[in-house]
């Protein structure tokens, strides 16, 4: 078990939470607005959320490699939740 | 307000319930055959740690049979250890930290302890030239006990001499026998131990035998830590042994030779092409077969080169495998039989390194039997503390 696998669950672990996070606030959101757009974002927030879990679960059951194509990939994700959760947080 | 209360308590239950599912899943698809996994080196520091077997590292722990001359000294030469007053039996006794072989004439016994974070691991390879020379590789609960684990033993069965019909450079069913040596039926010399000093100062040991007619020869090397000396390192959880064939009397124009060896073990047999010290850094051109259990892994490896006549050439290995099934009364146990031939190319001086030794699960950047729960708890830490920052942030936010 190498750095870089750790890493990797720490990434996986934040991108999770940050994604039912932000798919709870946009569901609010939605039931307080019923905007469609913000429907749309609650969705893709699911979606996120649940190929995170699904993404974990393969790590953990080692179907997947845990290596640094994953560290890359899981980087990604969580800069366009972090972006994401910006944007949401912003006014305007 | 409301909506903010139900939100975090929705999101405190969904997680709480992820890892409820999640972790049974996480243990019930781990293959328990599974037990190493790569990592870096670093092996020589920790062999260091945890409180020393002795006072005196090189200290004598009794029952020495030698008495004329200090048989503790590792600067002192192993053919020097004869003692008279025993007849013709004599002991050798090497005691370092994590190191004890006792050997005789027609036996050695090594013993070596690594440790790392709290828990430690003792392995025992006990080489002897009674019959059929022989390795065997055990485990124990530590380097005094009386009881050990048998994991594999690997037995030097016999040299042949072949025609290799099919040319294909190894030694197979299909290829005539011109001539062979069983090893049970040469006798080989008694074992003599010789302790060196490399230029930065650590010993090591060579144990050594061969046949009475000096054609084959086993060398071994033994270390009590990692040690580098001519062109190998090797550290204290193996022993790399040399197998040389010297003048062999060939039959044939245009034979080659084969020296056949048979490993025996209950646990699973893994080839491999990166071997262990590979990935330690402590070794190349390499291949080997790993013996795993739930608990344990050992290896038996060989360099992917022959020097035969001060040359190099590539070994052709072939392992044959065989299970067998025992039955005593009740019981029913399961064996695996390899043959591990190695075909060498014709040559009067034939010089192969093979080494025997023990893999350790526990020298990672984790304990390798606590990877599941650790990586949980790291997973667990990471989700808490970005729902803290999470819901920090948006807590900051709407209050600002």
């Amino acid at each position: 078990m190498d750095n870089i696998s750790i890493l990797n669950f720490i990434i996986i672990g934040i991108t999770t939470t940050f994604s039912i996070g932000l798919f709870i606030i946009s569901l609010n959101s939605y039931r307080k607005s019923r905007k469609k757009k913000i429907l749309f974002v609650s969705i893709l927030l699911m979606l996120f959320f649940i190929k995170s879990l699904l993404f974990s679960l393969f790590l953990f059951t080692e179907q997947i490699q845990n290596d640094i194509i994953v560290f890359v990939l899981e980087i990604f994700d969580l800069l366009i939740l972090v972006f994401l959760y910006t944007a949401v947080l912003i006014k305007q | 307000m409301k909506i903010k209360k139900r939100a975090i308590i929705v999101f405190l239950l969904v997680i709480f319930v992820i890892f409820t599912y999640l972790n049974p899943l996480v243990f019930a698809e781990t293959d328990p055959d599974y037990q190493y996994i790569a990592g870096q080196e670093n092996s020589s520091g920790n062999q260091q740690q945890g409180s020393p077997n002795t006072d005196n590292p090189m200290g004598s722990t009794g029952g020495n049979q030698n008495k004329g001359n200090n048989p503790n000294d590792p600067n002192q030469q192993g053919n020097d250890n004869t003692n008279p007053t025993n007849g013709k039996q004599y002991r050798y006794r090497y005691q370092k930290r994590y190191t004890i072989m006792d050997g005789a004439e027609n036996y050695t016994r090594i013993r070596s302890r690594y440790q790392d974070n709290d828990a430690e691991e003792s392995f025992e390879i006990y080489f002897n030239i009674d019959n059929t020379p022989t390795f065997q590789l055990s485990f124990l609960p530590d380097l005094n006990a009386t009881t050990s684990q048998h994991y594999f033993s690997i037995i030097i069965e016999q040299l042949i001499e072949y025609n290799d019909i099919n040319d294909n450079g190894k030694y197979d069913s299909n290829d005539g026998i011109a001539s062979s040596m069983p090893m049970s039926n040469v006798t080989f010399t008694n074992i003599t131990y010789t302790n060196n000093t490399t230029p930065e100062g650590k010993t090591y040991t060579i144990i050594e035998t061969h046949t009475t007619d000096n054609l084959f020869t086993i060398v071994i090397y033994l270390v009590s830590e990692k040690t580098s000396f001519l062109n190998n390192t090797i550290t204290n959880k193996e022993i790399k042994i040399d197998f040389k064939i010297i003048n062999y009397p060939f039959e044939s124009q245009t034979s080659s030779l084969a020296l056949i060896t048979q490993i025996k073990t209950p646990f699973s047999i893994n080839p491999e092409q990166n071997t262990y010290d590979e990935q330690q850094n402590t070794a190349t051109q390499e291949s080997g077969l790993n013996i795993s259990s739930k608990d344990h892994v050992g290896f038996f490896s060989w360099a992917n080169n022959v020097d035969v006549d001060n040359k190099t050439f590539p070994v052709n290995v072939t392992v044959i495998s065989e299970s067998e099934q025992i039955f005593s009364g009740d019981k029913q146990e399961a064996y695996t039989q390899n043959q591990v031939i190695f075909s060498y190319p014709r040559g009067e001086s034939i010089l192969h390194d093979p080494k025997i030794g023990v893999i350790s699960l526990l020298e990672n950047v984790i304990p390798s039997i606590l990877q599941l729960e650790y990586l949980s708890i790291i997973y667990l830490l990471a989700c808490l503390f970005s729902g803290i920052v999470f819901y920090g942030i948006i807590y900051y936010k709407k209050n600002r």
